[in-house]
């Protein structure tokens, strides 16, 4: 019977990629209160992803590594450069919130670049703790209703819950975890900027839109005592979805 | 991480297996907690003897929840002691496993009677003191949302929760009410020791983690789920599984 936990399942470093945005900087102050060293990484938004840099720094441990290569070229040897920069990487949250006019087409490759930079990471994770932890952090479609931002989001959700499940298995072999967070309306600066007045969903049954420190705190449970927990989907939505489909 | 300060907990089937490790994770997190139990007031007593050890207050309550004379008596009481109930978690299940045609009548309705029935007058009977104060979480333990042979009964009551939570949600919601499904893959507890062993071995193959849950775990996501930390979540199932029910949902085995 093996019921027992692993042991060397302590998670010091986390790297938290698209780190520059409201979204990143609550993450971000969640792990490091928590006593983690937290590598912030945002190539499309390298000045945002500094000023959390400093911001957070007079909390902890942070790092802006935004200059580092990491999604192009060999994805496992700019992961393993990372790693050598934290000490060691324990976790890997991946962030989205669109990013401005170019949503539509950074979705584009979203999900494939997603899908490279987690087979890599499990593989860098692998080498410091044998219960490490992925997340990948997405949107329903919800707060953008019939457009073709909208779209593009649920093609990629559709991709990246697919992703989440079947990497669950291969990643397990690695003793590495991955789980998927959706979060439906959120209430975060740079949603509202793009979310139209089409927006379908104007309130929930708990009358509540997930703010940036709800994908934190939920983040923080995921990648610091779910053991147990991995291939899952978790829809964040104040109970907006209850009745209708699951991922 | 959010506390439970201040907050009243009922835990159904709480003397012990998963349920008694969700009594003691609530109760550390400074939640009193009610410990709810039919027959097994030994193990209801042993439970609240290792809380009060752990520092956390609690108390035992002996109540059948199919009886829904007893359910209504039981909240009273808590109403009257404490005026106010914050987390229900409905987790008496019971097992009355036959293959379908060896399945008598009463295999299917006993066990409907205590996971869905129960869950409905416990979740009825709570609703009407959280609307009072308009907040509360109510979580209901169903398990691994993967079908098992000679299961029927326990598959159908455990899969109605899920339809269960998703519809209360929407219409306790606006209430301050959220409510959540979790559910279990295998555990190690005293029931599960039941299931015979070509079964666990297969257990073992089909779970990405090639390992059984420990009750802490499922203990600890309850936890998370009760407290404010999750205040966004209602109406969803969330399974704790090793990755079993990823590898059925994608491959189909």
């Amino acid at each position: 019977m093996s019921g027992d936990l692993s042991d060397d399942t302590d998670v010091q470093a986390v790297l938290i990629h698209g780190a520059g945005t409201s979204l990143g900087l609550a993450v971000g102050r969640e792990f490091v209160r928590r006593g983690m060293t937290v590598a912030l990484y945002d190539a499309a938004r390298p000045a945002r992803t500094a000023a959390i840099a400093r911001e957070l720094s007079a909390e902890g441990s942070v790092l802006d590594l935004s200059e580092l290569p990491l999604d192009e070229g060999d994805v496992e040897l700019n992961l393993a450069g990372i790693a050598g920069r934290c000490g060691r990487l324990d976790a890997l949250v991946n962030l989205f919130v669109p990013n401005g006019e170019n949503g539509v087409a950074d979705l584009q490759s979203y999900a494939l670049k997603l899908y490279q930079r987690d087979l890599a990471a499990a593989a860098i994770i692998a080498l410091y703790n044998n219960n490490g932890m992925i997340v990948n952090q997405f949107l329903l479609a919800s707060s953008f209703a019939d457009t073709e931002l909208g779209h593009c989001v649920a093609a990629a959700r559709g991709a990246i819950a697919g992703m989440t499940r079947t990497l669950c298995v291969r990643h397990a072999r690695l003793g590495v975890r991955v789980n998927g967070l959706l979060v439906g309306l959120l209430d975060a600066p740079e949603i509202k900027v793009l979310a139209s007045e089409r927006v379908l969903a104007s309130t929930t049954p708990l009358r509540r839109w997930a703010e940036p420190v709800d994908v934190a705190k939920c983040l923080a449970f995921l990648v610091l005592d779910s053991g147990y927990i991995t291939g899952q989907l978790w829809v964040m939505d104040g109970g907006l979805t209850a009745g209708g489909n699951g991922p | 991480m959010a506390t439970l300060d201040r907050r009243v907990a009922l835990v159904t089937g709480g003397s012990r297996g998963l349920g008694r490790a969700v009594v003691l994770e609530l109760a550390r997190r400074g939640a009193h907690v009610v410990i709810n139990y039919r027959r097994r007031e030994q193990e209801a007593r042993d439970t609240l003897e290792q809380l009060r050890s752990d520092g956390g207050e609690g108390s035992v309550y002996r109540a059948d929840v199919t009886d829904p004379q007893q359910v209504q008596r039981m909240f009273q009481d808590v109403f009257e002691r404490h005026r106010r109930l914050d987390i229900l978690v409905n987790n008496a299940g019971i097992l009355r496993d036959a293959y379908f045609l060896l399945m008598s009548a009463s295999d299917w309705w006993e066990v409907l009677d205590v996971d869905l029935n129960g869950v409905f007058h416990c979740s009825k009977a709570a609703v009407r003191i959280m609307a009072g104060h308009r907040s509360g979480v109510i979580i209901n333990i169903g398990s691994g949302l993967v079908a098992q042979l000679g299961q029927v009964n326990h598959n159908a009551a455990k899969l109605g929760l899920v339809g269960f939570s998703r519809a209360l949600a929407r219409e306790v919601g606006p209430k301050g009410i959220r409510v959540m499904h979790v559910a279990p893959g295998f555990f190690k507890t005293e029931m599960s020791e039941t299931l015979n062993k070509s079964l666990i071995d297969a257990t073992y193959q089909l779970t990405p983690l090639e390992r059984w849950g420990a009750p802490p775990e499922l203990a600890a996501l309850v936890g998370f789920l009760a407290s404010d930390d999750a205040r966004c979540f209602s109406g969803q199932t969330i399974a704790i599984d090793g990755g079993r029910g990823a590898v059925e949902a994608e491959y189909g085995l």
